[in-house]
């Protein structure tokens, strides 16, 4: 009985640290997000929160916050965009370094860099290389496009962006996928001369399937959430075309004179969404493990 | 994830170190006023045994930072902020400045200082007489333009032919009198000179910019944000859209990027020859009468104050931006300290030192100094300074100016930038300026 308890004291030990960091970093943090949503705040004028209850995410919903709901549009169309382009882009490449190459070590280890670098610097160097007047972009294209700040094109330059640097991700988890399905699969297929298409339709998407949908949840949470290279390239400025919700949250929150309550009240929301998001998504992923069992 | 960080910044915020310091210290924005606050203080230092240090942040938002992080921990890091005028009402309703109601009349020769000054840097709210600071750099937006353009012969000729093809009553290519004369001049230099923009305002979306230049016509046009004691909201008015407009048309005579243009572009594309007028504030003008700053066009350079605008029934308006900062004490030092910052406050707003002020470049709002025949002929934009007093009026002055500003801003820009409706972007910020002050109208009327 003793060692019993003694190994229980000892794995309680070993959790607790993890604990205690999520609890203060992640669920302390979060609950007074919560409680300072339901008081208008501003600790430059007074450090006594006042109380308002849902007034502020009644707030939100109202006509006087459209540019919240443009600025919700703005990220969902980001996320639909950016992971569509990473999933699709990530699997096809994973397709061909499925492959033995000459090298493909090599280039798949090229191919990771970009999700290697800070996304402050994947955005200050893009910054450069879209600048209107000396950038390499306009450069190539022989133009003087602005790619940055309230032109549309700042929308797809962050697009482009966020591509370029989880793409490898995408390849990855597909790649993992890819080399996880039975090659006794695609021999049987093969004695029943089975098609190309018809491989890649009904073996290697359905199997690869749950792990494939696995990076998409985690990358459309991450782009859902998107703040460092939106705010590193095109600032946290109202109504421009990269002022998604984590940007307007931060700009209204940080921004100006720290009104705290409305802003509070945006983040806990999109913390729901992200959640809600994130349940969706691995229903289906349960769905389609159960469908593949 | 966004709820995590606003927690762990608001958990954070609580550390803040107090530190009792020996020398008198400024906080101010990073400019030739501050400068030559510096220079002058080495005076006081002199006269005093006081050092006086100023302490200079950028105005890209280093300013900004700074200053709302002396107000959010009660910091007692500056003596004295040189805070922007619209930043009066956090400042003051934040108990973070100073109230100098007392002392002022009994330090400072209130008679001597222009009313208009008084009222925009010094009163809060407006109209309370309640005093927090000292004026003291005064501001306004004003005009320079290219007199060697304006008066050679081949471009007023031109321009008489130009008037005449458009059927308008002849004017001559001078000065303008009014915003319509503005416009035809600058786009007469726009279409008769390739490469060259007719005018060049601010059209940024950053902090205040593209605000700053159309609130002038917004004035002018008999519009108004609202009603600044009562804090109802007015903005959504014929004459509001039809000053969105008129700010949009202006701006087709601008530079390729003259809708996106900050306050240091602007002074960049005039000084490359590549605008004929440009409008920025009184303290950005010194540089462009400088050789080393602006070699082309230093000694070729006149200036004027933004003209009237006169409305459909004949009435005429004209009015101008407001800019510039006041000097407050932060509330946060020792009395020690407080005394011995209103001891310099006292000292710089003497006529003698306002003499000095202005020799050094500072815009004074001192009435002797202003009227004073050295002060009229040191500058050529002096007398027009002077006359700007007259012509000021300021954005809300009220905490909540930033989101005031954001939206304006925000739907301003995407007017002149994006091409979106008048209509709707005057709408929008009724709308929210409604709600943004929602509850500072309900106090003023008693019901909050």
């Amino acid at each position: 009985m003793n060692r019993g308890g003694g190994r229980e004291r000892v794995w309680f030990w070993f959790v607790a640290p993890a604990v205690a960091l999520l609890v203060a970093l992640n669920v302390l943090p979060i609950l007074v997000s919560f409680a300072v949503s339901l008081t208008r705040y501003n600790p430059i004028l007074s450090d006594n929160p006042e109380w308002v209850g849902l007034g502020n995410y009644a707030a939100l919903f109202g006509k006087a916050n459209e540019e919240v709901w443009r600025s919700f549009g703005r990220t969902i169309a980001l996320v639909i965009l950016s992971v569509g382009l990473e999933a699709g882009l990530g699997f096809s490449l994973a397709l061909i370094l499925r492959k033995e190459f000459r090298g493909r070590g090599v280039v798949t280890a090229l191919l990771l860099l970009p999700m290697m670098l800070s996304p402050a610097v994947v955005g200050s160097f893009w910054r450069y290389l879209f600048n209107t007047d000396y950038g390499a972009l306009n450069w190539l294209f022989d133009q003087r496009w602005t790619w940055t700040g309230s032109n549309p094109r700042s929308f797809f330059a962050v697009v482009l962006v966020e591509t370029w640097t989880w793409t490898p991700f995408m390849m990855l988890l597909s790649l993992a996928a890819l080399n996880s399905i039975p090659s006794a699969l695609y021999e049987a297929a093969e004695v029943d001369r089975a098609g190309a298409w018809f491989r890649l339709r009904r073996i290697t998407l359905p199997l690869a399937a749950p792990l494939l949908l696995l990076g998409i949840v985690f990358r459309a949470i991450d782009a859902f959430r998107l703040f460092d290279t939106a705010m590193v390239m095109n600032g946290n400025l109202e109504g421009q075309p990269t002022t998604f919700l984590s940007v307007l949250i931060y700009g209204r929150a940080f921004g100006g004179s720290l009104s705290l309550g409305e802003p509070a009240a945006l983040a806990c929301l999109m913390l729901l969404v992200a959640m809600a998001l994130a349940a969706l998504v691995l229903n289906l992923l349960e769905r389609a493990r159960r469908k593949t069992a | 994830m966004q709820a995590a960080g606003l927690g762990l910044a608001f958990l954070a915020a609580g550390c803040s170190g107090k530190r009792e310091a020996g020398s008198i210290k400024i906080l101010w924005a990073d400019w030739q006023p501050s400068a030559a606050l510096a220079d002058l203080c080495k005076l006081y230092t002199r006269q005093s045994g006081i050092p006086v240090q100023v302490i200079k942040k950028s105005w890209d938002g280093a300013f900004t930072a700074a200053t709302f992080s002396e107000f959010r921990n009660r910091d007692d890091n500056y003596d004295i902020i040189i805070g922007d005028s619209q930043w009066l009402g956090l400042g003051a309703e934040g108990g973070h400045y100073l109230e100098l109601t007392d002392w002022f009349p009994k330090n400072v020769a209130v008679n001597d200082i222009t009313p208009a000054a008084v009222k925009w840097y010094c009163e809060y709210p407006k109209g309370s007489g309640r005093i927090f600071a000292i004026p003291c750099e005064g501001d306004a937006m004003a005009w320079a333009y290219r007199k060697d353009l304006f008066e050679d012969p081949g471009h007023r000729e031109a321009f008489e032919g130009f008037l005449k093809r458009h059927k308008v009553p002849h004017f001559p290519l001078a000065p303008p009198a009014t915003w319509d004369q503005l416009r035809w001049i600058a786009r007469y230099f726009k279409e008769s000179m390739p490469g060259m923009a007719g005018l060049v305002m601010v059209t940024s979306r950053s902090y205040d910019m593209a605000t700053m230049s159309f609130e002038q016509i917004l004035w002018a046009m008999g519009g108004e944000f609202g009603n600044y004691e009562t804090y109802e909201v007015r903005f959504n008015t014929p004459q509001t859209v039809r000053a969105i407009r008129y700010f949009d048309t202006l701006l087709n005579y601008s530079s390729s990027g003259g809708r996106n243009l900050g306050y240091g572009d602007v002074g960049g594309e005039y000084v490359a020859g590549r605008a004929a007028m440009m409008c920025n504030y009184f303290a950005f003008l010194p540089p462009l009468l400088n050789p080393l700053e602006n070699p082309d066009y230093f000694d070729k350079t006149g200036f004027f104050n933004s003209p009237i605008m006169v409305d459909g029934k004949g009435v005429s308006r004209r009015v101008t931006s407001l800019g510039g900062q006041g000097m407050s004490v932060n509330a946060h030092i020792s009395t020690a300290r407080q005394k011995r910052a209103l001891e310099l406050m006292k000292w710089f707003s003497s006529t003698e030192v306002q003499r000095l002020w202005a020799q050094k470049g500072g815009f004074t709002s001192n009435l002797e100094v202003l009227r004073s025949p050295a002060f009229l002929k040191a500058a050529p934009y002096n007398p027009l300074f002077e006359e700007a007093f007259g012509m000021m009026r300021d954005f809300w002055a009220v905490p909540e100016f930033d989101q005031l500003l954001a939206v304006t801003q925000r739907e301003l820009c995407d007017v002149i930038q994006n091409g979106a409706s008048p209509e709707k972007a005057a709408a929008r910020i009724q709308v929210e300026h409604v709600r943004i002050l929602e509850r500072r109208r309900a106090l003023a009327k008693g019901g909050g």
